[in-house]
C-alpha cells in the first residue's frame, strides 16, 4: 500500500538522528505523529488520533515527539502540532477525532 | 456621542444586567442597600458579565488569530530590518496566538530564520501585555481612549525593550540548543471557515475553563473592595496621595498570575474607591505579563542574565507607562 511505502524507504539507523537533517526519525516512525512538550493539549490531541486510527483501523502506534529541537527540525513554531505521514497538517490547534480522520483521508486520497 | 454611550454603558457595561439582578434580589427579599445585598448584587452581576464578555470576545478574537499563525508572523518578519522589523514584531505579537508552552519552538522558528535577538523579543513583550483581548476588555471598563493608549504604550515598550535587548548583545545567552537549530520553512497549513470556527469554539470553551476560577476570585476581591474596604484606604495608597503607588501596584503585580479577566473586576473596584488610573493599570499589565508558567517555559529557551534583563525590562517599562497614565488621567476619563 502507498501509505505504508514512506515508512519503510526512510528506514534509517539510530545515529542519524544528531546530524541535524530535515526530519529526524526512529528507527520505525509511525504514521502519525504528535509534536507537543506534554501539556493539556498535546494529550489531547494524542488521544484525538489515537481513537482516528483505531475507528480508521489502522496502526495505532503515535510518536509523541517533545523534544524541542526536534519539533523545530519540522517547521512547527506553536504547538501542539500533528504529522501525518511525514507533513505537517496541523499547528497549534487540537484537532477532533472526526478531523484527524479527515486529514488522515486526504493524504490517502 | 449618545450612541457611543450606549454601546459604553449597555452592551459593553451592561447596566440592564446590573439592574435586573438588583430587582431579582429585591423580589427575593434582599436587601441591596446593605453591605451583604450591594456585594452579592455585584458578585452576580459582574460575574456573569465578565463571562460573557470572556466568551464572546476570545471567540472572535480566536478567529481572528487563525489567520495569524506564528510560522507566518516569522515569514513576514524575514522581509524587514532595523527598527521596522521591531515594530512590526510588536503588532504581530498582539494577534498572534501565543501559549507559553510553544515559547521555545517559537524561539527557535525566529531565530534560526535569522531574526535578531531585538526582534524576538519585541514579539515576545507584546505578545502577552498587548493583544486583541486586552484591548476590547479595556475598552468596555475604561473606555476607547484609555484602551488605544494602553495598546500604544505597551507596544512602544515591546519595541523599546526588544531593542534595548539588541544592543546590549546578549546572544550568548540563548541557549545554544536554539542557535544551532537549523532553519525550516513550512507553510502553516490552511484552515478551511469551518475550521476557523471550529478553532474559535474550542479555544473559548478551553480559556472560558481555565480562566473562570479566576474570574470569581477576581469578583470576589472586587466585591469586599466594593463594600467593605474604605475609600480614604485605598486612596491613600494608591491615590494621588501616593506617589510610589505604580511602583508598589507593579512589584505586588509582577509575582501574581493571573488571566487579565480576573483582574477586570479588581481593577474596577479600585478605580471607583480612588486608585489612580495608571496605577490600577500598571497593575493589570504586572499581572498578565509576567507570570511564572511562562518564566518557567522561557528560561528553557534563554539563559538567566538574560531572563533577568526581560523581568527587569518589563517591570521597568510598565512602571513608566503607570506614571504617564496618572499624569493624563483627567483627559481620558
Amino acid at each position: 500500500m502507498n501509505l505504508f511505502r514512506k515508512k519503510a524507504e526512510d528506514k534509517k539507523p539510530a545515529e542519524s538522528l544528531a546530524d541535524g537533517g530535515l526530519i529526524p526519525e526512529a528507527s520505525t516512525p509511525a504514521f502519525v505523529a504528535v509534536l507537543g512538550s506534554g501539556c493539556a493539549k498535546c494529550n489531547a490531541l494524542e488521544a484525538a488520533a489515537a481513537a482516528a486510527l483505531q475507528e480508521l483501523g489502522m496502526d495505532t502506534r503515535i510518536d509523541h515527539i517533545r523534544d524541542f529541537e526536534k519539533i523545530a527540525a519540522y517547521g512547527v513554531m506553536s504547538t501542539p502540532a500533528l504529522v501525518v505521514n511525514g507533513k505537517v497538517v496541523s499547528t497549534g490547534r487540537v484537532l477532533s477525532k472526526d478531523e484527524v480522520i479527515a486529514e488522515i483521508k486526504k493524504l490517502s486520497a | 456621542m449618545t450612541i457611543w454611550d450606549f454601546i459604553q454603558k449597555q452592551i459593553l457595561g451592561m447596566q440592564w444586567l446590573n439592574t435586573l439582578v438588583g430587582q431579582l434580589l429585591t423580589k427575593l427579599n434582599i436587601d441591596i442597600g446593605s453591605r451583604w445585598g450591594g456585594s452579592l448584587q455585584f458578585f452576580i452581576y459582574d460575574v456573569i458579565k465578565i463571562t460573557i464578555l470572556l466568551c464572546t470576545l476570545i471567540f472572535f478574537i480566536s478567529y481572528i488569530q487563525s489567520y495569524f499563525p506564528p510560522e507566518r508572523s516569522k515569514k513576514i518578519l524575514g522581509r524587514y530590518r532595523g527598527l521596522g522589523a521591531n515594530i512590526v514584531a510588536a503588532l504581530l505579537g498582539t494577534v498572534t496566538p501565543f501559549c507559553s508552552c510553544s515559547s521555545i519552538p517559537l524561539f527557535i522558528g525566529f531565530t534560526s530564520a535569522g531574526l535578531p535577538m531585538g526582534v524576538t523579543f519585541s514579539f515576545l513583550i507584546s505578545s502577552p501585555m498587548v493583544d486583541l483581548g486586552s484591548l476590547v476588555l479595556l475598552m468596555s471598563i475604561f473606555g476607547a481612549r484609555v484602551a488605544v493608549v494602553y495598546v500604544v504604550e505597551g507596544l512602544v515598550i515591546a519595541v523599546i525593550g526588544g531593542e534595548i535587548i539588541e544592543h546590549l548583545k546578549m546572544e550568548d545567552q540563548v541557549e545554544s540548543f536554539i542557535r544551532s537549530a537549523s532553519s525550516v520553512d513550512i507553510e502553516a497549513p490552511d484552515l478551511s471557515q469551518a475550521q476557523r470556527w471550529t478553532y474559535a469554539k474550542e479555544q473559548t470553551a478551553e480559556t472560558f475553563k481555565k480562566v473562570f476560577p479566576y474570574v470569581l476570585l477576581g469578583v470576589g476581591i472586587g466585591a469586599l473592595i466594593h463594600n467593605w474596604i474604605p475609600e480614604a484606604w485605598v486612596a491613600g495608597v494608591l491615590g494621588s496621595q501616593n506617589p510610589l503607588g505604580v511602583v508598589l501596584a507593579t512589584l505586588i503585580g509582577a509575582p501574581m498570575y493571573a488571566d487579565i479577566f480576573g483582574t477586570i473586576p479588581v481593577a474596577e473596584a479600585l478605580l471607583a474607591k480612588g486608585a489612580q488610573l495608571g496605577t490600577v493599570l500598571s497593575f493589570m499589565m504586572a499581572v498578565t505579563t509576567i507570570s511564572l508558567p511562562s518564566l518557567i517555559m522561557l528560561r528553557k529557551a534563554i539563559k538567566t542574565k538574560l531572563l533577568a534583563v526581560f523581568i527587569a525590562i518589563c517591570t521597568i517599562g510598565i512602571i513608566i507607562v503607570g506614571y504617564l497614565f496618572n499624569l493624563v488621567q483627567h483627559l481620558l476619563v
